[in-house]
């Protein structure tokens, strides 16, 4: 049937065009070039603005759709009846009269996965319909339905197929929902919970009970106690189990496990206070399969307590974040652990030379590391973890401001594999940069407040790092691609070049950048359409900049502060004519100055204002950074 | 032929051939499904080869077992009515075989090959075949016995846990027997949860209201736990309470001795084992225990005891331990109750042939009964009284029988035995004699109808029944058989619940019989042993008796759980006294010598007395009473209530004491007397004792937790334990929680009942529909085919889809209608099934 459409639509526009070359495309041909094309959403329209034909194809391939607007979505819909996910976090506003046409949409029943978080407006009517019409739902995501009660759980409650539901900070639900969620989705193999504060033993009791598919369960920073770790940990299949920030949970509880749950392989118990190094080692006596293991914020880490981490022998992956380390934990956790492949010592105050050297003399397979905030650290342990570990792929280690600039050549030399390299606040210069431009599998390079560096140095980043995705140069020298405050030298020419050069930024932050003006934002906004974050602060940005930036059809979060030039009217207009704003940083002063219903109207379009009274900052001696207003491109 | 020779007559080289099949196939059964008999069975195996095969010369083991299949085929081969007489006996072993049949068969098959080499048989060639016959029989043995030990471990494990969740349920749903519980902590002791089992236990006993004599049986599972969990002492008591309430209970002994041994107290541990010995002479357990036990106190008289040399010694023993302990407790449970059912039935139809118009042709009876005698002669166990029997197998196999005692011995003491199998064999056995009775029922009216049947069939027919019956009787004996080492503990065991399974029930029939033909003759060496099985069934019939009567004894129990402390005193160690009515519902039970005045309590009594004079101010006078008098000498007092036919009335049989005054008005009021006492919020819960309301009244109309099914909690925690409980009951969310728009949405939430059932169903049609066709590209190409997306709304749908996002959500009255038309549901669906068949054309 397919193909005879197709086919009809062939004829009539080789009669209209006589020779349209791309008819004679198959089908499959064309779908498996729109399988070859990117992320970017732009691509795919332009594909499908290239004749009828492929139009009609693009809709029906298209398998997942993220709405701008709430207006549009019953088109859409009715466009891409194959759509299995549905991504509504760029509307603002999704009520349930959107839920209503989304479930008895062609593409409801096909419908796997809903994204509804930063979505608000919506009830427990249209959770219920889309729960019901939408059977084959297996994905939603309502983090952030701080207005959802239990009855919008109850209705959730109907998607019996429900296998992965995150409800993050969705406070007002209770022991009550959650049990409803718990008896009608039993099939939930991912559960997030995380800030759900309505929620205590009973409920998650419950789901321990019912939902026994459970794989991955995050209840961080719930009030929970030793009531139902037992049941949690008698599910059959729980991997990952996330803990964070459950104060309730206590030595004596711990003590009184009397199984482990033997399918954990990741754990999570950072934060939680009341566990010391003795509830650790119950735990981990227990549970002798874990792989990934998180204690950050915890007890102190002792030579006990590393030694006892030798029973975990599949142990792969330990954090330790904020903890204070001793030197002999540190010994005993090089000599005992068998393999780690990540470790994360961020922030932990003990680690010296000597034993981190030790350590990551015999952790040769380490893929990962975060020494961030280990200012004990010098050279030493730099060309050690060099030339061990010459297979890391990410390495982060802002503020270690003991290790030299000479140290930074050598992780050029040495680990080449790296794909994260962090050097925020070190003493790197541009012979460093130099050398690590041989790592050119870089994904990730953060050089903020990197004083040393020039262009110079980036310019051999540039050359060699083709796969670099994100550079944080904030308060160094050259330009970012997100941050760029306080670079009073940046003018709207390099904004310019900047945004024809990089059309997949996403967010931007110009904080203080004065001497850009509306020059700068009329190809910003003509370029850059993916653009979702600006901050405007301090800039010289007038109205006719902002009315340019509203064009801007993502854009959902403004911050507009003390913008000198910007007028009330304009304010308005451009706040009409952005549809998508879903969160505006403006003076309090305007708050009083624009209409009222104006204001309602925003707010009923699903806009959130903050109010900021801060007085206005007079700019920073400018010579503290050393400012270059150069381009890379 | 030489064999043929040495029997001397058809029927007994019948009654042989017979035996012998079955003894194979069994025996192979056995082989491959037994490790711990594998020993045992080859050594039979052997035994039965010289018998039959006296003049061979046997060079190798493996070699023998061929031959000896060559000549009994060969024997068949001569004789084609044995052939013919094979049949039934083959259509016995088939049914018993299943599983493991097929090796059977090449067993038959290599056998076959051997005879056409019969010629030249004592050549090096055929042993050669032998010994790779018998390199490979021995190989898929070791594979069967390694597959059978993984299967068999996680079955049991899985039984385990199924069974401990069903008892969990109940007991957490409050309506547990003591039975029940006791099964239950039988259970957990099995799975090493000494805690709980200690726990379930220790419940039971507080409930229990059987025997005294069964009692003592959980005293020592009991104990068991204690030992298990390291309590030494406290395992101790409990065993002593179960020695104590049964004196005779061996298991208890031997588990009491050891416990003390553990304890180091070899001496009492000595008394102990000694005191097993007396009412056991032949326990294999207490007798080199004791010896044992006796050589290291003559040892270390008088020398002070090294503790090291002490706790290895006891090191040593563990393992022992562990195994009796283990095997003890484990080994009884089904001994008691499951027996006997399919015992009676099973016997009942043995003597069936008899009394069949089938059986008036006297050939035909002859034939049966031979069978029959050829088979009682082995087996003892079908009449338990048939005691004449004893001396006709004793004098006919005596050295063979001997031997086989031996070893059985051997066997018997090492073999751990499952209660699980023992049930699945029984029921099997129970079905495979309903399908007797079933044939022998139509063989009877078919008999009615067509008189002029041939003999033949007849005969034919009549030979399916006895070697069928004959098959049971064999599967019978040695389901008994396995229980004779047993049998010695009466024992009110746990009804497993576990049916189905019965690919491994095949294979555990074919485990016991060989050993049970042994053990049967075991047991009548035995001078207890025979005594023992009539025993056994007459415990179990009073054990089932009270199951029966369980519903009734627990409504009961739940009643009077308040006065009920658990504690199980022996009768006659306490004095029971009994109130009158009145002088229950008295308001005072206290009254003043002086003034008249009554009090509840004595001790505002004797704070009333201090008016009367200065001689009620000294401190004796205002001290408790019976103070120093000293508990030990003073009778323990309990009380009776007055209602004749309460269970807590002296003169039931099941007579069950309330511990004081209190309990008894308690219990007198509340089970006894009217609900006078109304609670004024709710006006519909009515209580007898007054502090009953006023608990009520705490919390009645407070917090209304309601579950879906309607049924209202008074607390959070107990409504979500009964929706942990019970399946599809979920947690109703109160109405006036959901405020504004989906307050009025409530009319919605009323009918997602049906919807979401509307939803299943073409959930269900959907998945089926897209399998059918070639998974989801199909249904892709099917939408794509549709111009417009709009055909897919049904026209209700449009509406309101159109009013929706037309009028803001205020208006849900009009709008909320149209949410749920299930038509509309319908109509996508088949529109949906149209167009897929559309396109699998």
């Amino acid at each position: 049937m397919k193909k005879r459409k197709i086919a009809d639509c062939g004829q009539e526009q080789g009669r209209e065009l006589h020779q349209n070359f791309f008819n004679t495309l198959s089908e499959e041909i064309v779908f498996t070039i729109l399988d070859f094309l990117g992320d970017n959403p732009l691509d795919k329209k332009s594909f499908s603005l290239v004749c009828k034909c492929f139009y009609s194809i693009e809709a029906v391939h298209r398998r997942a759709i993220r709405p701008l607007r709430t207006e549009h979505l019953p088109k859409i819909l009715s466009r891409y009846p194959n759509a299995e996910r549905l991504d509504l976090t760029l509307c603002p506003r999704i009520t349930d009269a959107s839920l209503v046409a989304i479930s008895s949409s062609p593409c409801g029943s096909s419908l796997r996965s809903i994204d509804l978080s930063r979505s608000r407006f919506f009830s427990a009517g249209g959770l219920s319909r889309l729960a019901s019409e939408c059977v084959n739902l297996t994905e939603i995501d309502l983090s952030n339905a701080t207005d959802l009660r239990d009855p919008g759980a109850a209705a959730l409650a109907g998607a019996r197929n429900l296998e992965r539901l995150w409800l993050g900070r969705c406070k007002l639900i209770t022991d009550m929902g959650i049990g409803c969620i718990a008896v009608g989705c039993q099939r939930l193999k991912l559960l997030n919970l995380k800030w759900c504060l309505g929620i205590g033993d009973l409920g998650v009791g419950l789901v321990a009970v019912k939902c026994s598919e459970l794989r991955t369960l995050d209840v961080s920073y719930l009030q929970i106690s030793n009531k139902c770790l037992p049941s949690i940990l008698k599910l059959p299949y729980l991997e990952d189990l996330v803990l964070e920030g459950c104060f309730g949970i206590d030595d004596d509880s711990l003590s009184t496990l009397k199984h482990g749950c033997k399918s954990l392989k990741a754990l999570d118990i950072s934060s939680c206070q009341n566990i010391s190094h003795i509830g650790l080692s119950y735990i981990i006596n227990r549970h002798e399969g874990l792989q990934h293991l998180t204690l950050a914020h915890g007890p102190p880490v002792t030579a006990p307590l590393a030694a006892s981490l030798r029973k975990l022998t599949m142990l792969q992956s330990i954090k330790l974040d904020g903890c204070s380390v001793t030197c002999s934990a540190l010994k005993v956790m090089g000599s005992y652990c068998v393999s780690l492949g990540e470790l994360s010592l961020s922030k932990c105050s003990g680690v010296t030379d000597e034993a981190f050297s030790f350590l990551v003399t015999r952790q040769k397979q380490l893929k990962r590391l975060d020494i961030t905030c280990c200012r004990k650290i010098t050279d030493v342990s730099l060309a050690l973890i060099t030339s061990s570990c010459t297979g890391l792929t990410s390495l982060k280690m802002e503020s270690c401001s003991q290790v030299s600039k000479e140290a930074f050549i050598l992780i050029g030399q040495r680990c080449n594999f790296l794909e994260e390299l962090d050097l925020t606040d070190n003493e790197v210069d541009d012979e460093g940069l130099k050398s690590i431009g041989r790592c050119s599998r870089l994904i990730v390079l953060k050089l903020g407040i990197c004083l040393n560096i020039t262009s110079e140095g980036l310019s051999h980043i540039s050359k060699s790092c083709s796969k670099l995705v994100e550079l944080d140069l904030y308060r160094s020298s050259g330009i970012s691609e997100s941050e760029c405050r306080a670079c009073p030298l940046i003018t709207s020419l390099g904004l310019g070049v900047i945004t024809i050069g990089c059309k997949q930024l996403a967010k931007l932050d110009i904080k203080k950048c004065n001497k850009i003006d509306d020059a700068g934002m009329i190809p910003l906004a003509h370029f850059s359409e993916n653009l979702r974050q600006i901050n405007l602060s301090y800039t010289s940005v007038t109205d006719a900049g902002l009315l340019a930036l509203a064009s801007i059809s993502c854009l959902q979060s403004m911050t507009i502060l003390h913008l000198k030039g910007l007028t009330l009217s304009g304010l308005t207009a451009a706040l009409l004519a952005c549809g998508g704003l879903a969160k505006v940083k403006l003076h309090a002063t305007f708050r009083s100055c624009l209409p009222e219903t104006l204001l309602e109207h925003l707010e009923a379009r699903g806009c959130v204002f903050h109010w900021r009274n801060k007085p206005f900052q007079a700019e920073l001696d400018p010579k503290c950074w050393t400012m270059l207003g150069d381009t890379l491109q | 032929m030489k064999m043929i020779a040495l029997c001397s007559s058809p029927q007994p080289l019948l009654r042989e051939h017979l035996l012998s099949h079955l003894h194979s196939s069994f025996s192979f059964g056995l082989f491959l499904l037994h490790p711990p008999k594998l020993y045992f069975q080859h050594r039979r195996h052997k035994l039965s080869v010289s018998v039959s095969a006296k003049s061979q010369t046997c060079q190798r083991d493996l070699n023998v077992e061929a031959v000896s299949f060559v000549r009994t085929l060969k024997r068949l081969v001569d004789n084609p009515q044995l052939i013919d007489l094979k049949k039934p006996s083959l259509c016995v072993s088939m049914l018993s075989l299943g599983a493991p049949q097929w090796l059977m068969f090449a067993q038959e098959a290599s056998a076959g090959e051997t005879i056409r080499l019969n010629a030249i048989y004592e050549t090096g060639e055929l042993f050669e075949l032998g010994i790779q016959l018998s390199y490979l029989l021995l190989l898929l043995a070791l594979l069967g016995v390694g597959s059978f030990f993984v299967v068999r471990q996680v079955l049991v494990r899985r039984e385990l846990d199924l069974s401990a969740k069903d008892l969990q349920e109940q007991v957490r749903s409050g309506d547990a027997s003591a039975t029940g519980l006791f099964e239950l902590g039988a259970v957990m002791l099995r799975r090493k949860f000494y805690p709980a089992a200690t726990k379930y236990l220790l419940q039971a006993i507080e409930k229990w209201d059987g025997d005294d004599q069964d009692l003592a049986q959980v005293y020592n599972a009991l104990g068991v736990s204690y030992m298990r969990d390291g309590k030494t002492e406290k395992g101790i008591t409990q065993f002593e309470k179960a020695v104590k309430l049964q004196p005779g209970y061996v298991t208890a002994w031997n588990n009491l001795g050891d416990a003390r041994d553990k304890n180091k107290d070899p001496n009492s541990a000595l008394k102990a084992f000694e005191e097993a010995l007396l009412f056991d002479p032949s326990n294999k357990v207490a007798r080199p225990r004791r010896d044992a036990l006796k050589e290291k106190v003559t040892m270390y008289k008088g020398v002070p005891v090294k503790p090291k040399k002490r706790v290895a010694l006891m090191e040593d023993l563990e393992m022992d331990d562990e195994e009796t302990l283990c095997a003890e407790t484990w080994l009884k449970p089904s001994s008691g109750n499951s027996i006997p059912q399919p015992n009676q039935p099973s016997f009942t139809n043995f003597t069936l042939p008899k009394d069949q118009p089938a059986c008036e042709d006297p050939s035909l009876l002859d034939f049966g009964v031979r069978i029959g005698t050829s088979f009682s002669k082995y087996s003892l166990a079908p009449d338990h009284h048939g005691q004449s029997l004893q001396s006709n197998n004793s004098n006919r196999n005596q050295g063979n029988v001997n031997q086989q005692i031996n070893e059985a011995l051997q066997v018997g003491k090492a073999q751990d035995w499952d209660p699980p199998a023992m049930l699945n064999n029984l029921s099997f056995l129970e079905q495979k004699i309903h399908q007797l009775q079933g044939m022998v029922h139509i063989i009877g009216v078919r008999r009615g109808q067509i008189l002029q049947q041939s003999d033949e069939i007849a005969m034919q027919q009549q030979q399916m029944i006895t070697a069928d019956l004959t098959s049971i009787i064999v599967q019978l004996i040695s389901t008994a058989g396995s229980l004779l080492p047993l049998v010695k503990h009466n024992f009110a065991g746990p009804t497993d619940g576990a049916t189905g399974q019965h690919n491994r029930q095949m294979s555990e029939i074919l485990c016991n019989p060989g050993l049970g033909l042994n053990a049967t003759n075991t047991g009548e060496s035995h001078g207890r042993g025979g005594p023992n099985i009539p025993n056994q069934s007459n415990q179990a019939g009073p054990t089932r008796d009270t199951a029966h009567s369980h519903p009734l004894d627990e409504r009961e129990l739940k009643e009077e759980d308040d006065a009920d402390e658990g504690e199980n005193l022996p009768p006659g160690s306490y004095e029971i006294l009994q109130l009158e009515k009145e002088e229950i519902l008295a308001p005072h039970t206290h009254f003043c010598t002086i003034c008249g005045k009554g009090f509840k309590r004595d001790a505002n009594l004797r704070m009333h007395m201090r008016g009367h004079g200065d001689e009620y101010k000294t401190p004796e006078a205002l001290a408790k009473p019976n103070k120093g008098n000293g508990s030990e000498a003073m009778l323990l007092k309990r009380y009776s209530c007055p209602f004749v036919g309460c269970k807590r009335n002296k003169d039931h049989k099941k007579f069950q004491p309330l511990k004081t005054i209190l309990c008894v008005k308690n219990h007198y009021k509340r089970t006894h007397c009217d609900k006078s006492y109304i609670c004024s919020r709710c006006n519909t819960k009515k209580f007898s004792v007054i502090a009953d309301l006023k608990t009520h009244e705490k919390h009645c109309g407070k917090d209304k937790w309601l579950c879906s099914c309607g049924t209202t909690f008074s607390r959070k925690d107990k409504l979500f334990g009964h929706i942990a409980l019970f399946q599809g009951h979920t947690p109703a969310i109160p109405l006036d929680e959901s405020k504004g728009a989906e307050g009025l949405f409530e009319q919605g939430q009323a009918t997602s009942g049906e919807k979401t059932k509307v939803a299943q169903s073409i959930n269900f049609s959907f998945h089926t529909g897209s399998h059918n066709g070639s998974g989801v590209k199909n249904i892709m190409d099917v939408k794509g085919s549709i111009d417009d997306p709009c055909s897919y709304f049904s026209p209700i749908n449009m509406n309101s889809f159109n009013e929706f996002s037309g009028a803001a959500f205020d208006d849900p009255d009009g709008g909320f209608s149209f949410f749920i038309p299930d038509s509309c549901n319908y109509d996508q669906k088949n529109d949906l099934d149209v167009v897929l068949q559309a396109s699998e054309q």
